[in-house]
Parts: C-alpha cells; structure tokens; sequence
C-alpha cells in the first residue's frame, strides 16, 4: 500500500508545501524542482520544520538528516513498523490537530474507492501527497487499482492537451478547475475529474461537463474521517461512501463510523440526510471558511491582526463572491497610525498566518463597519 | 521598456488579484511581488498571475522554475510580457 518511491514523493512534497507555508519561496509547489536539488535548495527554517512535520507522519522522534534518501529509508523504516500516518490538520486555534490514519483504514478506503474508478489507467496528481486528500487518491489509491501516478505541478498553463491521455483520472482541486474553466481548456476522450479539500461550484462542474470531462466526481471528506461521500452532478446530493456507517438517531447531527472501526464521529458540516446514505450539505459547524480549499478561521486572523500595537480594533470575513475568494479585512488604527504603516502590519501577519489566513484587502476607518441594528455588518 | 506595460499590468491585477485602486497607484516598477515589503502576493496569487499572463498576453508558462526571474518585480514581469507576447 505504500513504498519507499511513494515515502520520497511525499516528503518532497512536504518541502514544497512548507517552502510555501513559510513564505520562504512561494512558487514552489508550481515548480518542478528536481527531487536531489529540493533537499539542497529550501532554505534552513523549511528543512527543519520539514524534519520536524515528517517526523509526526510517520511516527518517529524529530531528528536531522543530511540527505533526502537517508530520510526516505528513515521515514519508510518507520511507516513499516508503525503501520500508521498522521496527517496534521489546522484547528480554530492554531494548534495543529494530529489525525491518525492506520494502514487498515488506508486499505479500506484505497479498496472501497477504487471500485468507482475501474477504467482508470493513470492518476495524474495536482495536489501534495503529504495531505491526506493527496495521499488518498494519488498514493494508496494508484496501489488498489495498480495504475501508474504522474505528478505535476498545478500550472493552468501546462500543455495539458499534450499531457493527458485516454483512462487518465486527474486529481484536482476547485481553485484549480475554476482555472482550467476559465481559461476555456478541454479534456481528451475518457478523461476523468477528481475534486475534493473545497465545495467545487455546480456551474464549474457543468463547464468541466462542457470541456469533456467523462466523469466529474466530487469527494467529501475532513482530515479526521478521510473520504466520506462522493457526488458526480451539479446540484446533487452526495452519497456516503460503502465504508461508512451512518446513525440517524440524532437526524439534525448524525453521525458516521467506518464499518471496521468502533468508534462514532461527528461529520464536519451540517447536513440533511435523503434516503439514508444521501447527503445535502449546509454549512460548516465550526467557523472556518475555505480559501483555495484550506480551512481558515477569520477569528483567528482577528485575534493575530487585533495584537498588533498600530490597530485599535479590526474585523476580518470572507470576500463577497463579486470581490474575490479571499479574506479581507477593516482596520481602525490607534492615534499615531496612517494607512501608510500598511507593509509592516502585514509584514507582521507574514510572520504569524499562513499564505491562505493572510487577508488579500486591507480597508481603514474611523469605526468599525456596523448595521443599522448596531450588528457587525460588510464593507 | 514602456511606462503603458506597467500601467496595463497595474490595472490587470487590480481587477484579478483584488487589491486596492488607490494602493495600486502607489506602485513603482521596482516592487518586489512577492515579499510582505512590496506588494506581497503570494502562492495563490502567482496561479492567478499566469492565468492572466496567457488569457490576456498569450503567453504560456510551462515552467516555472525557466522564468522565475520574471516574478521577481513589478517591472521585470512587465519586461517578461514585451519580450514573449505573440507579435
């Protein structure tokens, strides 16, 4: 279910994604860095933060290595003998949260999916097999359908006409589709569309119909739980995947259990439950908001933005979908402060946020914006 | 290098990258595009980058790492679109 191949593609994209997440080099997941020059190259913070995330995956004390291939036999090493992964998901506080994946469940889920992707000759991977999305659908799952991955970049750009082939499945993400839609690309025969980490908007799904997509599905699922229910049309409801087990004895919370394990978890959204394995989404039960398909929580942001000594009192929430996918934030400074002292307040969130916690839209004012009934209200 | 690239660029991220009319007058050629100093875009904002490099110039990047140097500033993506855009 996993090899040492598969152990080095997740660590490199580890130090892509932390080459990201630390602002050290933001175009690194678009790169194509060769695997012995990314070891070599990300900067001394990336590498160990890196040593230190690896660690936590595959269950070993944090500790130094000097090459990529002597972390690969270290990491696959561990993964053997623990059997296990954890995947490390934001939480509302900023403390990350472990989620522990054990090889059963691995199987479970590369099994149980793999029946609805028979025809598939090639994955080709968008997304970082070091998340559990990734891992899923472009590591375990090529193992259960004995398929070949590719992986790339995910450029909008790429001669994708000359990439893709008959049979391939192509692991996505919406930020990326809504690309793919908006700059008019197509699909060649039997290609299929994966999507998951983010709601993909019906009218993407329709205009990825429209470019010949042979089959669009859409996996929801949370770090905790891993894939839970799958939907292929606009509009329609998601239908839990055969693993699963749902209780209907709480209708407005149910919740789910792997059929292999004992224990009940509560689902991420709130939902509507249709014929007993549908389910219509309603919103998330904490509050977090996705942006490019992470979790972000703008009380968080508030919070950090809030402790800055220039700013008295601020607001931060999702951009209108007229203005943007985006956080966006209002400002009231303290006496002594200008708009001008913009670049520092956000070289200091830099420090503090990751790239999709960073507010795009920063506005000023002398109060913060408030409705008619005194209520918080947009700007 | 013409002032109207860097003017066209300016008006083109405004409306792709959301940012601000008024900050965006404020730009020199010389502002670093992704660093917290200058105009602080980041990873989300280079895919929205390219795409606007091929949907509004014609130019298709295929790989990144060949033409990092050309995200390096305001001014050196501006020098990248007159030299590579389709005549």
């Amino acid at each position: 279910m996993l090899n040492r191949k598969d152990v080095k593609r997740i660590l490199c994209d580890l130090f892509r994604t932390e080459s990201v997440r630390r602002r050290s080099d933001l175009l690194a997941v678009l790169d194509e860095t060769e695997e012995h020059n990314l070891f070599a190259e990300v900067s001394p913070e990336v590498l160990t933060s890196s040593f230190q995330t690896a660690a936590v995956l595959f269950g070993y004390a944090p500790r130094a290595f000097s090459s990529l291939d002597l972390m690969t036999d270290y990491a696959y090493a561990s993964f053997s003998k623990n059997r296990r992964i954890t995947f490390l998901t934001s939480g509302s506080s900023g403390e990350p949260k472990p989620c522990v994946h054990t090889l059963d469940m691995m199987e479970e889920e590369a099994f149980g999916s793999a029946a609805f992707f028979k025809g598939t000759k090639r994955i080709v991977s968008l997304v970082p097999a070091c998340h559990l999305y990734g891992f899923s659908f472009t590591v375990t799952l090529p193992h259960a359908l004995n398929v070949p991955v590719l992986s790339l970049p995910a450029l909008p750009t790429q001669l994708w006409n000359q990439i893709l082939q008959t049979g391939d499945l192509v692991v996505g993400f919406p930020l990326f589709w809504s690309y793919w839609v908006r700059m008019k690309l197509s699909f060649p025969p039997r290609v299929e569309v994966l999507s998951s980490t983010a709601p993909c908007r019906d009218e993407i799904i329709e205009a990825l119909y429209q470019a010949g997509a042979a089959r669009f599905t859409e996996i929801y699922g949370a770090s905790e739980t891993g894939a839970i229910a799958f939907r292929h049309y606009p509009g329609s409801d998601f239908e839990i995947l055969p693993f699963w087990d749902i209780s209907l004895q709480t209708p407005d919370s149910p919740r789910i259990k792997r059929l292999s394990q004992p224990q009940w978890m509560e689902l991420p959204d709130y939902v509507k439950v249709r014929q007993g394995r549908f389910l219509r989404l309603l919103g998330r039960t904490d509050d977090s908001v996705q942006i490019a398909g992470i979790n972000v929580y703008p009380k968080k942001v508030e919070r950090i933005l809030s402790a800055h000594p220039a700013v008295k009192a601020c607001r931060v929430r999702l951009m209108r979908p007229d203005e943007g996918e985006r956080l966006k934030a209002f400002i009231v400074l303290n006496e002594g402060y200008t708009s001008d002292h913009l670049g520092i307040i956000r070289n200091y969130l830099a420090k503090h946020l990751t790239v999709h916690e960073l507010p795009r839209q920063f506005t000023f004012g002398e109060q913060l914006p408030l409705s008619s009934m005194g209520k918080d209200s947009d700007w | 290098m013409t002032d109207s690239t860097v003017d066209e660029l300016k008006q083109l991220i405004s409306k792709h990258l959301t940012v601000n009319k008024e900050e965006i007058s404020k730009w020199t050629e010389d502002e670093p595009l992704f660093s917290p100093e200058g105009l602080a875009f980041d990873s989300i904002d280079a895919m929205e980058l390219l795409a606007v490099l091929q949907k509004e110039y014609g130019i298709s990047i295929e790989n990144v790492r060949r033409h990092r140097k050309a995200f390096e500033t305001l001014g050196s993506l501006a020098r990248y679109i007159e030299k590579n855009r389709p005549s």
